[in-house]
């Protein structure tokens, strides 16, 4: 069973590293995603005035859509109003919306926050279903992981509590074991909660053996989706979208609207839903109502059965969107525990090869190269983002993609330097790399916009305060690292024979 | 407030727990405890947790409760581990005075 665990881990390890690394940064990605639109000024959280404002911008552009889609701002970025619509040629177009104004908001070009959202489970550079199965599959045997590591630490209540520092792989070990054992719920429910989010990708049988290729109706009357309508032809105008997200909020007793859907704009035939945001229950809330042109209410609409509910809470749980401020810190803590778990899992392994009398094969020099490239190399990669959102000119086209390529192309850098030196001093030097790069990235921000730690500090601008300052504790925490690192060679303490600078 | 509370419970209970265990009653005090101490310590202890969950469920609820419970335990039982292993008496005195001031907010 041992070995299952080894293997289950070692081979996916470097991947669901990144997929938990990520994961967890999302738990704050609309702060994230403000922090990279320093342009938008803060506005007041208000879901009708947005709701407004994107009808009268998308009036101004997009008549010609048969189906407009808004995304309100939310209460943790009440900024960031985006619409979507497909043109006459099909042409899909996504703009941020001013919600002071109406028109289109200047702010640069960047996908923020919603980039480590989206990478931990559409990756990139490959389709969004190829990487969904990728993912799915590291889902998998993170399960299998978990599982056969409680099978295999039979000692795990008597070691519950165990951490003996500074003993080379027992550290390690107790390390690993530590990370995973204490979180244990936390980590199961996580893995589990993804796969289910994506669970009718993996296991659409149920669905097509009743349904079979239109898989449409399904969800329609499981989700509470309305159906498509056919235009008119007879124009009419759309009443304020403010007044039918002001009857939705009422009635939904103050939780607030989070998206609007409008099909047919300027048709008689228009139908508008309007469905609650996020956040207000544990779990995902797919409740809705559907008003005609003029604004008349026509019904509501939920998921039904007890299934769907069921799957509801699951998602929930998984987005986290629920938690107050202190239960979000806390699941951010498990999240990173939980990627903490997973690199020292991946030391460990070339740390116990070490003590084995075998030589060094080409295998630990894969595992030692990509330890370091993925595990320091993967947060060096993510600062170097947050830099290209800094640097990178404004006007510049395709600019948010332009910021991903930065990211991967300094992670590629990163490999490189791995391939180099693999040992305890390449791993000081990626580290350190990293401390400076999460040090810069306040520098930047006050060199290169007004929202500096200063006039964050002294205007009250708390969200940038933080940012800055979560940054420079991460600076920190990477440069005790190197330091750790390098006293422990001093100390002549057992270091994994790969890392030691006189082989590989 | 009632977030510290539930923290303070939770790790006020898995410390006694862990003294409860001979090896990490000798980290702190360098001595093997007496029967009645590991008694007394888990009757501490596992109360303390189950006081930290009805706490948790009193002030939101059975699913945010719980999971704030669970999340809470997880986060603070790393902090325990983390003290232990860096300074043992100092990871004990944390349990009074956490639920100390935790008192002192709830009671102010």
């Amino acid at each position: 069973m041992a070995w299952l665990h080894t293997w289950s881990g070692l081979l996916l390890g470097w991947l669901l590293f990144t997929i938990f690394l990520a994961g967890t940064a999302s738990y704050f990605r609309e702060e994230i995603s403000r922090y990279m639109r320093p342009e938008l000024a803060a506005v007041a959280f208000d879901p009708v005035r947005a709701a407004d404002a994107a009808q009268r911008y998308l009036t101004r552009h997009a008549s010609a859509a048969t189906r407009w889609s808004v995304t309100l701002p939310s209460a943790r970025n009440p900024d960031e109003l985006s619409v979507f619509w497909r043109d006459a040629e099909r042409r899909s177009h996504s703009h941020l919306v001013d919600v002071r104004t109406g028109e289109r908001a200047l702010v640069r070009d960047t996908r923020g926050g919603d980039f480590f959202y989206r990478l931990h489970f559409d990756l990139h550079y490959v389709s969004a279903r190829t990487a969904r199965w990728i993912v799915g599959f590291a889902a998998m045997m993170m399960l299998v992981a978990i599982v056969s590591g409680v099978i295999t630490h039979k000692r795990i209540f008597r070691d519950f509590f165990t951490f003996r520092a500074g003993k080379g792989q027992r550290a390690w070990l107790d390390a690993h074991n530590v990370l995973a054992v204490l979180p244990l719920p936390y980590h199961a429910l996580i893995t589990y909660t993804g796969l289910v989010t994506l669970m009718f990708m993996y296991m659409p049988w149920g669905v097509s053996s009743q349904y079979g290729e239109k898989t449409t109706p399904f969800f329609d009357t499981v989700f509470g989706q309305s159906a498509a309508l056919e235009p008119s032809g007879d124009t009419a105008n759309l009443a304020p979208l403010g007044g039918m997200v002001n009857r939705a909020q009422r009635h939904w007793q103050g939780a607030h609207a989070g998206f609007i859907s409008v099909s047919n704009p300027g048709d008689r035939a228009a139908r508008v839903d309007v469905r609650r945001g996020q956040g207000c229950d544990v779990a995902v809330s797919t409740a809705g109502i559907e008003f005609d042109h003029r604004g008349v209410w026509l019904r509501e609409l939920d998921s039904s059965g007890g299934a769907a509910r069921v799957r509801e809470v699951l998602y929930g749980l998984h987005l986290g969107r629920f938690a107050p401020p202190v239960l979000r810190a806390l699941l951010f803590v498990l999240g990173l525990a939980g990627t903490a778990m997973v690199a020292t899992g991946l030391v460990l392994w070339g740390v116990k090869r070490s003590r084995s009398r075998e030589r060094a094969g080409a295998g630990d020099r894969v595992v030692a190269v990509l330890n370091v490239a993925v595990v320091a190399g993967l947060p060096l990669a993510m600062a170097a983002l947050f830099w290209a959102n800094r640097l990178l000119p404004i006007e510049m086209n395709d600019r948010a993609e332009w910021e991903i390529h930065a990211f991967f192309v300094v992670w590629a850098g990163a490999l490189v330097m791995a391939l180099v030196r693999c040992d305890q001093y390449g791993w000081r030097r990626l580290l350190g790399a990293a401390a400076i790069a999460f040090a810069g990235v306040p520098l930047i921000n006050a060199l290169t916009t007004e929202r500096g730690l200063i006039h964050s500090l002294v205007s009250g601008d708390w969200l940038f305060a933080a940012f800055d300052f979560a940054m420079l504790t991460i600076a920190v925490v990477f440069t005790a690292a190197v330091w750790l690192l390098g006293s422990r060679q001093n100390a002549g303490r057992e270091v994994p024979r790969v890392l030691r600078k006189a082989e590989v | 407030m009632a977030a510290m509370l539930v923290s303070a419970l939770c790790y006020s209970g898995l410390c006694a727990l862990c003294l409860s265990m001979a090896r990490h009653y000798r980290q702190c005090w360098s001595r093997a405890p007496q029967p009645y101490t590991v008694n007394a310590l888990r009757v501490i202890g596992w109360p303390a947790l189950g006081a930290a969950l009805c706490a948790s469920v009193a002030r939101w609820g059975a699913g945010l409760g719980s999971v704030f419970a669970v999340t809470a335990l997880g986060a603070v039982g790393l902090l325990l581990v983390g003290l232990m292993s860096w300074r043992p008496r100092w990871a004990v005195l944390l349990a009074p005075a956490w639920l100390a001031v935790a008192a002192g907010l709830l009671l102010a």
